[in-house]
């Protein structure tokens, strides 16, 4: 690789992990409201989050963005299709989740 | 005419991160000529004075989807000829089987990876030209 795609892509990276604080941040917001009994309101919102970080964490160079976040869209889609009801299992699940792809992230660098 | 080698691009995805790592992906490190779109209206304007040899869709877009952008770009008189390849994550064997049975000449998984994106693309063209469909998911 040229210094010069080098460079764009490592530039391309650094705004993705900008982006990608700023998306775990409003996911974190989401699950830290949570409580057993409840929907959670914005599961389209977090499945979209998921989605997109599945799809595009390997080709910025974050390969556990896109492994975490495919455990965690499955996860969605089948919470969404049992009617979105949380117990003290998918909070666990969910929290679970967000800890691996945060020490996964630091990980990473 | 122009000779039928793979030269231009034309991308759709909502997501302006996408877009910008898939048109240095293709343009930049594949040498081709590139045009981004964030949606399938978009996309259906620039298209005909574009003229690309080939268009890469998004499935999931708010307004239309992918399948939808699909569809009126086959039902378009300028460019229901040019093959259309899928970029998504929604690649599972029944949904690339779907795909490919509404029209798409292949699928390509993200995520991708930039250094090889061209070269995936250019695989599926040439697959196309030669037998004018591509079964399968290029990963």
């Amino acid at each position: 690789m040229s210094d010069e795609f080098s460079d764009i892509l490592e530039e391309l990276k650094a705004e993705y992990r900008e982006k990608l604080e700023e998306r775990l941040g409003t996911l974190h917001a989401w699950l830290t409201d949570v409580r057993a009994g409840q929907r959670l309101p914005e599961a389209e919102e977090a499945l979209d989050i998921a989605h997109h970080l599945a799809g595009t964490g390997s080709s910025f160079g974050f390969p556990v963005v896109t492994e975490i976040c495919k455990e965690f869209e499955t996860f969605l889609v089948e919470l969404i299709e049992r009617g979105g009801l949380l117990g003290d299992g998918e909070i666990e699940r969910m929290r679970e989740l967000f800890e691996r792809l945060q020490t996964g992230l630091a990980d990473a660098g | 005419m122009r000779e039928r080698v793979l030269e231009r691009v034309l991308i759709v995805d909502d997501k302006d991160e996408v877009r910008r790592i898939a048109e240095i992906a293709l343009g930049r490190v594949g040498g081709l000529e590139v045009c981004a779109c964030e949606g399938g209206t978009e996309a259906l304007e620039m298209a005909p004075d574009f003229e690309p040899d080939v268009i890469v869709l998004d499935v999931m877009m708010p307004g239309m989807d992918g399948l939808e952008v699909l569809e009126a770009l086959a039902a378009h008189p300028d460019l229901g000829d040019v093959p259309v390849v899928f970029l998504t994550a929604k690649a599972q064997r029944w949904e690339v089987d779907e795909y490919l049975e509404r029209g798409a000449v292949g699928t390509i998984k993200k995520p991708f990876e930039p250094m090889t994106l061209a070269d995936e693309l250019r695989e599926i063209w040439e697959a196309h030209r030669a037998a004018g469909r591509v079964e399968g998911v290029k990963r």
